[in-house]
């Protein structure tokens, strides 16, 4: 009986500790990246554009470019532009890697490299950072694709509400990794 | 089922089928602890590789560290499947053992949702885990993991539904659906975990069979196994402990195992045995038999063996044993090993051979006592014969009374000494086995009659009937020892006549038919004498025993005669048994088989006389004598009428003739109250009506004067009671042919057939010429005086030499008696001298011999011996009378004078002595001789094809019937030849037979030419 006791005691404790493990591995899924302010955000009306910043190797981000790729098919008019963030101190062929190609694969899309200039001129300092701009060149949405740390299943509703009549720019948290070394 | 109907047997076996049950769900739940333990590790591995692989690093610029996923993987993946380990190892089988592992495997799943994303493929991993969990068939462990399922997928459902499905999109049901899916596969699941658990029941029922029926094989083997240790133990025990030596033998005859006894009888040590083969210690002599044996049992001719032999022990000494052998095969028939019983005979062999000593000692020990009798026995005869024949010779002359009663006294007391001696000698005999029964063809009522004759004067002294009744079945000839069969008659009608006061004693013989063509006669003799008491009925038969003590003071005798009787019996192969009622008389009764005459023999009877209606009166007292008499003529044909005393046949007589039937026959008992038979002969004899009656006088005393007496009054015949039966068929038909007008005899053919019969009292002797050979003085004086009272010639000679001498300045003689044991030259070689002489010239010289030896041979030794016949010493008149009537029948020559002329061969034919013996029945001859004629030619055949093959036997036996053949025609010739052919046969001797055949040859042509003649009418 004792041993029995013990061995419920030793699976309770273990139950609680996993569940503990469970709900920090969690909070970091949830936990969204920084966001800066953008310096300007002007564009001349066209048609619906989306931009998204993406860190060449961020793991979390290849959800957000597998979201897009579903995006380009449904959404055939929206063009689509992906800058892949390559900071200076960065080896040449860094951008290469999973990312690139799962890019260069969504329909349409115009793969951009860019030095930070760009990122920082719109506030974007975390992988998957994305503005939604209108045939007007208001910039409708800005935030992550992403309801979490590499999940999916967030972007139609992330859409219907950048493309609601309300017209009010939509801010959402981003799930990536950060775009810039620190302290450079 | 459980093994048997029993309340205890069914809850032990469902108590074991428990065990059987919760053996094996622990052993599946420990299987498959150990199952998850490794799948865990697994899943905890391969969720780091995944890990590393999809997220291995995190960056911020251009600084990349390592991802948190890989820590979370490893960290809580390591977490996770702690304690599943810990207790899989620590506590297997035990159920918070499965329940942590079923909630670590659903945690782990989680865990993978989460890493890969939510991914919706990654949720097969929970269906697969549930399915691995069914594997401990144990449906808390499945609503476990499918609670901790449930509870994952709802809380991170509630709260972070796109870490549980990859996206937020419909988070508000999907976990309704995945929680329905769950149940779902829970629900088929759990059935088959109860399946699963009824197949384990099954299984375990199944195995509690199997392990019942297990212990009860068990249980029979090990019951076997004790019983075939048991029996092993016995064998062994059997075989150690066995009394007689025994040994496993291999076929090539190596000792495989060998007991103490063995050891011990061979005075080798066990390992010695069994390391040496039986041929190695066998004796030399017996190796090759016991090879030859060996042999044909692994050939399988036999099975076992057994045999003496010797084997050399260790120290050279010499073992007798009997072996005993079997083979032993295995079941395809090859042989395994024999089993040998060895048991020392040593001391057995060293007695057979004492005892074969000791035998010839005893043997030769017999010889000398049998010798010893022989001595004696001549030694007391011849003195004996001296008292006997003087005592006969002074009781035949003039005496005063009172020297005749001293003598008579002398003589009844020499006669007992001399049945005493005859007594012992008989037992003696029988005793050493030297008795034999010698069979020849004899006439049985002949026999009978002539015994009874012979003892006829006792009876009638003592005032006894003495009758004899013969069953009409009895056939007239048989072959038997007519001797023994006399003797036994003897000794028992004389026992009946010695304690028999007054009354009778009756003789009644029966046949009765026996397989073979064989005959069983049985003799009553009955007597109305003192009797015997119960209690000493069986011991009569004992030797020196009588019924009571004081008989033997009162009436004397050895007391051996009814133990002789009983073996005479039983060597006839009959029995012989008493009955007795004390005061009233006893009757002895004793059977013999005998076999039927055959051949001509049989066929030469005298057959009696028909007397087909002849009235027949019966005057006698006595019932039986009047019932034997009425039943022997009313066999003859004849109507007999009984009266039991004189007065009552005169009125039968009487009355006969008033109605003109009058008795031409009467048999009157000359002896009865009141009125005898002389009283009523004379009374017929003065009756005119009673005119040609004839009488025949039957008395049972032989009384001085009464034959004269009968003549006087007519009397046609004096027959001395007991009567034979022939002799009276013989005195009747004489009666009626002398009543008979001639012309009546002449002209009526169909009246009986009645023939000449000789005188009834005795037969009138011839004067023979006599050579005796004796060299006694008492012996030569008694027998001399013997035969010159008789009126016979006698030259008297005191040896072999003397005798040979005589009879060669004398020529033959009609008889040679010659005593056996004489100086000089005895007997034996006198009379083989006779036919030395004899030899080639066709005659024969007949010689009797006469010896004191009374043993057993001395018959056939005087017979081989070539003599004719024997006496034994002391001469009995009787006997000596009837060999003197017997020559006389053979011997045609009658002499007249002291110097008759020399002894010619014998006729060819006696055609007249024929007749006579036939009752001078000329038909009956005439048949007699067809018979012989026909029957000649096959008994030469025979004699010669015997002569050929060196068969005595039987030479010798169809010598004897050809001789008695011939003898009945009167071929005296031919029955000479015939016997000495005979005689030769005996002796096994056949260097002369050839002459004595060709002389046989002879005779027959010879005496069938004479039988072929027309017979020729006297003058």
């Amino acid at each position: 009986m004792r041993r029995d006791w013990l061995a419920w005691l030793a699976a309770l404790l273990w139950f609680g500790a996993l569940l503990s493990g469970i709900v920090g591995w969690e909070w970091y899924t949830l936990t969204p990246g920084s966001k800066g302010t953008p310096v300007a955000i002007e564009a001349e009306p066209g048609g619906w554009r989306l931009t998204i910043f993406v860190h060449p190797h961020c793991p979390c981000t290849r959800t957000t470019l597998t979201e897009l790729m579903d995006l380009s098919h449904a959404e055939p008019d929206l063009a689509i532009r992906v800058l892949f963030v390559i900071p200076p101190e960065a080896p040449a062929d860094w951008w290469n890697g999973p990312s690139h190609t799962i890019a260069e694969s969504i329909p349409g899309v115009e793969i951009v490299q860019d030095d930070g200039t760009e990122a920082r001129r719109c506030g974007a300092e975390t992988s998957g950072h994305s503005l939604l701009i209108d045939p007007s060149g208001r910039t409708i949405f800005c935030g992550g694709l992403t309801p979490g740390r590499g999940r999916d299943g967030a972007l139609r509703l992330w859409l219907s509400r950048m493309k609601s009549p309300s017209g009010e720019r939509v801010d959402a948290p981003v799930f990536g990794c950060p775009l810039f070394t620190p302290n450079t | 089922m459980p093994p048997a109907e029993t309340k205890e047997n069914n809850a032990r076996w469902e108590a074991r089928v428990g065990e059987l049950v919760a053996e094996a769900r622990d052993a599946i739940h420990r299987r498959t602890d150990r199952m998850f333990a490794g799948l865990l590790v697994f899943q905890w591995l391969a969720m780091i590789g995944l890990a590393l692989w999809v997220t291995p690093l995190t960056w911020a610029g251009t600084r990349s560290t390592t991802h948190p996923h890989v820590w979370a993987a490893v960290g809580l993946g390591g977490l996770t499947i702690a304690l599943p380990l810990f207790l899989a190892f620590a506590r297997p089988g035990r159920p918070n053992t499965r329940f942590v592992i079923a909630a670590a495997q659903m945690i782990s799943t989680g865990l993978l949702i989460h890493l890969t994303g939510g991914r919706i493929e990654t949720h097969f991993h929970v269906f697969g885990s549930l399915a691995f969990l069914s594997f401990y068939r144990d449906w808390r462990v499945l609503l476990t993991a499918s609670a901790v399922t449930a509870a994952d997928h709802v809380v991170r459902g509630l709260a972070w539904p796109e870490s549980v499905y990859g996206n937020i999109a419909g988070a508000n049901w999907r976990w309704v659906e995945h929680a329905g899916w769950v149940v779902f596969m829970d629900v088929f699941l759990l059935f088959a975990c109860w399946q699963g658990n009824r197949d384990l029941w099954r299984a375990a029922e199944r195995e509690a069979e199997l392990e019942a029926a297990h212990a009860t094989v068990e249980e029979r083997i090990r019951e076997r196994t004790a019983e075939l240790w048991q029996k092993e133990e016995q064998f062994r025990r059997a075989f150690e402990d066995a009394a007689i030596g025994m040994a496993l033998v291999s076929p090539d005859g190596r000792f495989i195992r060998v007991n103490r006894v063995l050891c011990e009888t061979l005075g080798y040590t066990e390992t010695e045995l069994l390391a040496c083969s039986f041929q190695s210690i066998t004796h030399v002599d017996d190796l090759a038999i016991d090879l030859e044996h060996l042999r044909r049992t692994l050939e399988g001719l036999s099975s076992t063996y057994q045999m003496e032999k010797r084997y050399r022990r260790k120290n050279g000494q010499i073992v007798w044993a009997t072996l005993g052998v079997s083979l032993v095969r295995d079941n395809a028939g090859n042989p395994l090993h024999f089993v040998s019983q060895v048991q020392d005979i040593t001391a057995r062999k060293a007695g057979e051979e004492a005892l074969v000593r000791a035998t010839a000692i005893a043997e030769a020990a017999s010889r000398a006592k049998s010798e010893f009798l022989a001595n004696m026995s001549h030694e007391i005869r011849t003195p004996m014969n001296g008292i006997l024949g003087m005592t006969d010779l002074i009781l035949e002359t003039d005496l005063t009374p009172d020297q005749r009663e001293s003598i008579g006294l002398v003589k009844t007391s020499a006669d007992a000494l001399l049945t005493v001696i005859n007594d012992i000698l008989d037992f003696s005999k029988i005793e050493a086995g030297k008795l034999d029964i010698d069979p020849i063809p004899f006439s049985v009522r002949d026999t009978v009659g002539d015994t009874l004759k012979a003892l006829a004067a006792r009876a009638h002294a003592k005032g006894l009937e003495l009758a004899c009744d013969t069953d009409p079945k009895v056939p007239e000839m048989a072959l038997g020892d007519a001797h023994r069969l006399r003797q036994i008659l003897t000794n028992l009608v004389g026992n009946a006549i010695k304690f028999t006061e007054r009354g009778e004693v009756v003789v009644r013989c029966e046949c009765l038919e026996e397989p073979n063509d064989a005959i069983r006669l049985v003799f009553h003799v009955t007597d109305t004498g003192i009797g015997i008491p119960p209690a000493k009925l069986r011991t009569i038969f004992e030797p020196f025993t009588q019924a009571d003590g004081s008989t033997t003071r009162k009436y004397g005798g050895t007391g051996l005669g009814l133990t002789i009787c009983q073996r005479l019996v039983e060597l006839m192969g009959g029995r012989i048994h008493a009955a007795s009622e004390p005061g009233r008389g006893s009757t002895f009764t004793f059977d013999v088989r005998l076999e039927r005459a055959r051949g001509s023999i049989e066929r030469t009877i005298v057959l009696p006389v028909d007397l087909k209606g002849v009235p027949i009166l019966i005057v006698d007292d006595n019932a039986t004598n009047r019932r034997v008499l009425a039943e022997t003529v009313r066999h003859w044909g004849a109507k007999p009428t009984c009266s039991a005393s004189g007065p009552e046949a005169m009125d039968e007589l009487r009355y006969a003739a008033g109605n003109g039937t009058p008795f031409p026959i009467v048999l009157l008992d000359g002896m009865m109250p009141e009125m005898d038979g002389f009283m009523v002969a004379d009374r017929i004899g003065r009756e005119k009506a009673l005119a040609g009656v004839a009488i025949l006088m039957l008395t049972s005393a032989d009384r001085q004067g009464d034959t004269a007496r009968c003549r006087d009054l007519g009397v046609a015949s004096y027959l001395v009671k007991p009567v034979k039966p022939a002799e009276l068929n013989r005195a009747i038909a004489a009666a009626l042919y002398a009543a008979t007008p001639q012309a009546e005899r002449a002209t009526n053919p169909t009246n009986p057939t009645i023939a000449t019969v000789p005188g009834p009292v005795a037969a009138v002797g011839r004067r023979l010429r006599i050579l005796v050979a004796e060299d006694n003085v008492v012996n030569q004086h008694v027998i001399v005086s013997l035969l010159k009272k008789a009126g016979h010639a006698v030259t008297v000679t005191v040896d072999g030499k003397q005798a040979l001498a005589a009879l060669a300045s004398e020529g033959p003689f009609d008889l040679v008696l010659m005593d056996v044991q004489m100086p000089e030259m005895d007997g034996f070689e006198a009379t083989a001298a006779i036919r030395e002489m004899e030899s080639g010239t066709g005659r024969r010289q007949l010689v009797v011999a006469m010896t004191a030896h009374a043993m057993k041979g001395d018959r056939e030794r005087c017979l081989a011996a070539g003599m004719d016949d024997y006496v034994s010493k002391p001469i009995q008149r009787a006997e000596l009378t009837r060999v003197l009537e017997w020559v006389a029948g053979i011997v045609p020559v009658s002499i007249s004078s002291q110097t008759p002329p020399p002894r010619q061969r014998p006729p060819v034919l006696d055609r007249t002595g024929a007749l006579e013996r036939l009752g001078g029945d000329e038909d009956l001859f005439g048949q007699v001789a067809a018979v012989f004629l026909a029957d000649a030619p096959k008994i030469r055949e025979e004699l010669r094809r015997a002569f050929s093959a060196g068969d005595f036997a039987e030479i010798r036996r169809l010598s004897h019937g050809l001789k008695g053949a011939a003898g009945y025609v009167g071929g005296l010739a031919t029955a000479e030849s015939a016997r000495a052919l005979e005689n030769l046969g005996a002796e096994g001797s056949l260097s002369s037979a050839a002459a004595i055949l060709d002389d046989l040859d002879r005779e027959l042509d010879r005496l069938t030419a004479a039988l072929g003649e027309p017979v020729a009418l006297p003058a």
